[in-house]
């Protein structure tokens, strides 16, 4: 029995420390697209500069909304950890719906952007902007996916070893785009207005 | 005690979030109002930010030095090494880049020969 369950928890600690490495992949792939974004700053080709068209305010309240759902998420984890199922599936929904509000402001600026003709082919800063804040968006929608299936399967399961260990890989995928948000909110809508 | 347990890791995720929302406050105010101007803002402002990273990696994603996490931070920190290698580096070529390829061919000329002279 006991071995048993070392073994579980070893395979556990490896699925962890797997996915770690996956988000550290992920690192050098945001790294990447905030180098180019940096570099092609400047080349407007005669169109909007960053400070015209980016809007920090708004900019802030998609913060706000997308640091509420990292903490609700990390409360999800703790609470199916001492088998609190009603609370985590409750957090859990106020993650998804928060990361789904960022979502919706998120498409509405690329929305407004486009439609009024600054759209990524206009200059090369548009596709640099477009490139960097569309991969995270893509992340957010991948995460909201993978959070309602969670949802599902708490709901069917309850409170397992399982049930814990998906819970906590989520967690870390959705704290780590929190973290990548920071620094788009800190370099691409704030660093605009200096 | 599993209670206390609760919610003592609940005060650490509230700390977190209340520190985050802080942070996040405080560097749109600084951009927003222009208590500063330029260089000097920009590096507050990551500063800031990577108060705020450094706050979050450790309430909620409970990175440490401890054995479980060891590993985590380990990757962790050769990874941002990384991520610096090819952000400042991708910056300095490109704006040395920038910097050759804008003068007239007179001062591309003088600027060659100027590096000629220094040697390579």
């Amino acid at each position: 029995m006991n071995s048993v369950t070392n073994r579980k928890i070893e395979k556990y600690e490896k699925a962890e420390l797997g996915f770690w490495l996956y988000l550290m992949t992920d690192v050098v792939l945001f790294a990447s697209l905030f180098a180019t974004y940096m570099v092609l700053k400047n080349s407007t080709a005669a169109g909007p500069t960053a400070a015209d068209i980016l809007d920090p305010t708004y900019a802030f309240f998609e913060t706000i909304a997308l640091l509420a759902s990292s903490f609700t998420a990390g409360v999800a984890v703790l609470a199916l950890r001492f088998k609190r199922v009603r609370l985590a599936i409750g957090a859990l929904v106020g993650t998804l719906v928060l990361g789904a509000l960022f979502l919706t402001l998120e498409i509405s600026e690329f929305v407004e952007l486009v439609g009024h003709g600054h759209a990524w082919t206009q200059s090369a800063f548009l596709s640099g902007f477009f490139t960097l804040v569309a991969t995270h968006g893509i992340h957010i929608t991948i995460g909201l996916i993978w959070g309602s299936v969670m949802i599902a399967y708490i709901f069917k399961k309850g409170s397992t070893a399982d049930s814990l260990r998906k819970l906590t890989l989520f967690s870390l995928f959705w704290h780590f785009l929190d973290l990548v948000w920071i620094f788009i909110f800190t370099i691409v809508y704030l660093g605009a207005h200096l | 005690m599993s209670n206390h347990a609760f919610s003592s890791i609940l005060l650490r995720y509230i700390f977190g979030f209340g520190a985050a929302l802080c942070l996040s406050a405080a560097g749109y105010l600084l951009a927003t109002e222009k208590w500063l101007e330029g260089k000097g803002a920009m590096a507050v402002l990551l500063a800031l930010a990577v108060l705020q990273l450094t706050i979050q990696l450790i309430c909620f994603l409970h990175l440490g030095l401890r054995d479980r996490s060891r590993s985590r931070t380990a990757t962790l920190i050769f990874v941002f090494i990384m991520a610096a290698i090819i952000v400042v580096g991708s910056i300095w070529i490109m704006n040395n880049l920038d910097y050759r390829m804008s003068t007239s061919s007179e001062a591309m000329n003088e600027y060659m020969q100027l590096q000629n002279k220094k040697g390579f």
